[in-house]
């Protein structure tokens, strides 16, 4: 007898699924209520693109003198590109209005959306820069880089 | 540092510091501007002073009456 498959997944893309939150105030990030989520602003409909989000560990070396192999551990919790690019407005009244530099709040990113009983991913940021590149023969945009402040709440149940 | 003032949501009671430039959009949300409580008061207009004439005025009617 071989090991049972993992359970088959239901694959989407982001497109229309994923959703992202700013959220200016939580009581408890581990755990956000229905009325707290409400009171966001869904960043969404004015995304272009958005860093990986990804929160990783780095592997930290463990060799020893026993072996050539560097075993590793791991190490502290860090983040990955925890930036959001929004089209810009022309005139002006768009996103940075909401997200001046040195707001703090949460961003809450949703996979599979807004929908009870998934799953979501909450970090408490501040808003450090806002990139106005100009790229010629493309929509203007701009792109918020996030600083995140604490650990971020990783799988939270949607409420 | 002025630019900034503090909301509060009705619903959940949360508190937040934000641009007032971002009002506009968090008033969407529900959010509403927090008094300050140590915030200075409007000044209380001061009651507007009694003519003498009006005061001699109501002492003679009841002194007529009697």
């Amino acid at each position: 007898m071989t090991a049972p498959p993992i359970s088959a997944s239901a694959r989407y893309i982001p497109e229309s699924v994923t959703h992202f939150y700013f959220v200016a105030a939580i009581a408890s990030y581990l755990s956000p209520t229905r009325a707290e989520l409400n009171a966001g602003t869904d960043l969404t409909p004015e995304i272009h693109t958005v860093g990986d989000w990804a929160i990783t560990s780095a592997a930290i070396p463990t060799p020893d003198l026993s072996t050539l192999f560097d075993a590793t551990i791991p190490g502290k919790i860090q983040m990955g590109t925890t930036t959001i690019t929004m089209y810009a407005d022309s005139t002006s009244t768009d996103a940075r209005t909401l997200l001046p530099r040195g707001t703090t709040g949460y961003i809450v990113k949703f996979p599979e959306g807004d929908v009870t009983g998934r799953k979501m991913d909450v970090f408490p940021v501040k808003v450090g820069s806002q990139a106005k590149p100009t790229v010629l023969g493309s929509p203007s945009d701009i792109t918020f880089a996030f600083y995140v402040t604490k650990t971020p709440a990783e799988n939270v149940a949607v409420p | 540092m002025g630019d900034w003032v503090r909301i509060i949501h009705p619903e959940t009671g949360g508190t937040a510091s934000v641009h007032q430039g971002a009002l506009s959009h968090l008033y969407a949300s529900g959010w509403q501007l927090q008094a300050a409580p140590d915030a200075p008061q409007p000044p209380v207009p001061a009651p507007a002073p009694v003519p003498a004439d009006v005061h001699d005025t109501a002492v003679s009617d009841l002194s007529e009456e009697s």
